[in-house]
């Protein structure tokens, strides 16, 4: 999977599951997804669990804690990282 | 009375506070927990099962250090200052009748408390919540469960909550309870009511946190441009058991708070700016503080996500305030971002998306408390500027 595909999945999720308008411009793959108000911290757990269904990896505390993952392109970023260790 | 000693490894004392904490929620005949070097002595009534007492402890020792990584730990500003005063504070104002305690955490407050909690609460609107433009609302004590249920309160901290009930409307049972009060010979430890039958259902909750209501205000509406500023004053009630004896920490108290509801930025910046006050405030004032980052006492068994995201995300800072004479500090101010939690629970829009909340909170009696522990009863020996401005508010205010 590459990391067009990763942020492409994440963000139909991410839009159908929150759901975010087609229509927001502000919601772009950089935009902070908790401080701008697109997921609290209920949303972020269902998002963690989501990622490790979809891509097959496992985030681990220590994965939240040490990686930045507040937007897709992070997310997305981190999900590559992850499965380029398998 | 009796004790049951749990071993347990507490290497860090944050931890050690919030094992404390938590523990007194174990069984409701704790009597007083104290910490050892290698554990803690539990000192409890003999109605206790003692395996299962420890079986618990552990099993909130396992809640709060299952981390695979520490928790974000930062201070984010510090006003250290050498403050006049060590006495014993709570005991000097109780023996100068300034306040009487009736419970644990039930205090009635007399002068020269009254006037500085007025005082106090007034500097906050003037010197934060009306630089905001904030509108002021009035709340009630109570809440609704439904509206408690939309903030998580039930499942985040259901060990806070302090029910409000009333007899059933049926007149039988309104009259028997009135004949078991007068056969006890009053409201007493003999006084033989089954409240199971008696009373209803409970419909309310008093209330654990001044902003709650805002939002509850707000369900529904679409805000109006970028967003709107509301600062209010309630009375709240947080059950918190044997923590009660603890320094400031009251089961009645009052809670001034600057609310910011609406767009993300707008939220975000005004957030920022009270936070800047709150610091002018301290350090105008002459406060020994600190500001830093702090998650929510979340009583379930999710607290390692719900509190490491808090801390990560910087969702929640407290102004602890030091407390001379018990080497300690306490919160008297915090600083929360919810993000669109509160604006989907309750419908809230800003523009076409959910709104985001975030909040300054004071507790009036805990700041003053710790201020006095700081500085005293002798006016002389206060901070000069917290001194020109407490007299010329007390002149301008007839008191």
């Amino acid at each position: 999977m590459t990391l067009d595909d990763i942020r492409s999945t994440l963000t139909a999720h991410i839009m159908q599951h929150f759901q975010i308008e087609p229509d927001d411009d502000e919601f772009t793959a950089d935009v902070h997804l908790f401080d701008y108000g697109y997921i609290d911290s209920f949303g972020a757990a269902e998002l963690t669990a989501f990622v490790e269904s979809t891509f097959g990896i496992e985030v681990t505390k220590k994965d939240l804690m040490l990686h930045k993952m507040n937007t897709i392109n992070e997310i997305a970023t981190f999900v590559a990282m992850k499965q380029g260790e398998r | 009375m009796a004790k049951t000693f749990v071993e347990l490894q507490i290497d860090d004392a944050e931890v050690r506070k919030q094992l404390i904490y938590a523990a007194f929620f174990v069984d409701e005949n704790i009597e007083d927990i104290i910490a050892e070097d290698n554990g803690l002595t539990i000192v409890h009534g003999a109605a206790v099962d003692t395996a299962n007492l420890t079986e618990q402890v552990h099993k909130l020792h396992r809640r709060f250090t299952n981390h695979e990584y520490a928790f974000k730990q930062e201070i984010y500003y510090e006003n250290r200052v050498d403050v006049p005063y060590r006495g014993p504070i709570i005991q000097e104002l109780a023996e100068r009748k300034i306040i009487k305690q009736l419970d644990p955490g039930v205090y009635t407050f007399r002068e020269p408390f009254t006037t500085l909690i007025q005082f106090l609460d007034d500097s906050i609107v003037r010197k934060i919540a009306s630089k905001f433009g904030a509108k002021h609302e009035y709340y009630p004590a109570v809440i609704n469960g439904a509206t408690l249920n939309k903030t998580n309160h039930f499942t985040s901290f259901p060990e806070h909550i302090q029910f409000v009930t009333h007899l059933r409307e049926d007149l039988s049972v309104i009259e028997a309870f009135s004949q078991a009060i007068k056969e006890a010979g009053g409201w007493n430890e003999g006084t033989k009511v089954d409240l199971n039958a008696s009373a209803a259902k409970p419909q309310y909750m008093i209330n654990p946190a001044t902003c709650y209501h805002c939002y509850e205000g707000l369900q529904d509406e679409t805000l109006e441009a970028e967003g709107t500023i509301v600062t209010a004053v309630s009375k709240c009630h947080r059950y918190e058991g044997g923590n009660h004896r603890d320094f400031g920490r009251l089961l009645d108290f009052t809670m001034r708070e600057v609310i910011f509801v609406g767009k993300p930025d707008f939220v975000k910046e005004n957030r920022l700016k009270s936070i800047e006050m709150l610091k002018d405030l301290v350090s105008e004032w002459e406060l020994d503080c600190h500001l830093e980052n702090a998650n929510d006492p979340f009583f379930t068994s999710d607290y390692e996500v719900k509190a490491s995201f808090q801390r990560q995300q910087e969702m929640k800072f407290e102004m602890r305030m030091t407390i001379p004479y018990l080497d300690t500090t306490i919160s008297v101010s915090s600083s929360n971002f919810h993000s669109n939690t509160f604006g989907n629970a309750f419908n809230i829009k800003a523009g076409k998306r959910p709104a985001v909340t975030g909040c300054l909170a004071f507790g009036l009696e805990r700041f003053i408390l710790a201020f006095i522990s700081q500085y005293g009863l002798d006016e002389s020996k206060w901070p000069a500027k917290f001194r020109s401005e407490y007299n010329e508010w007390k002149q301008s205010n007839g008191r």
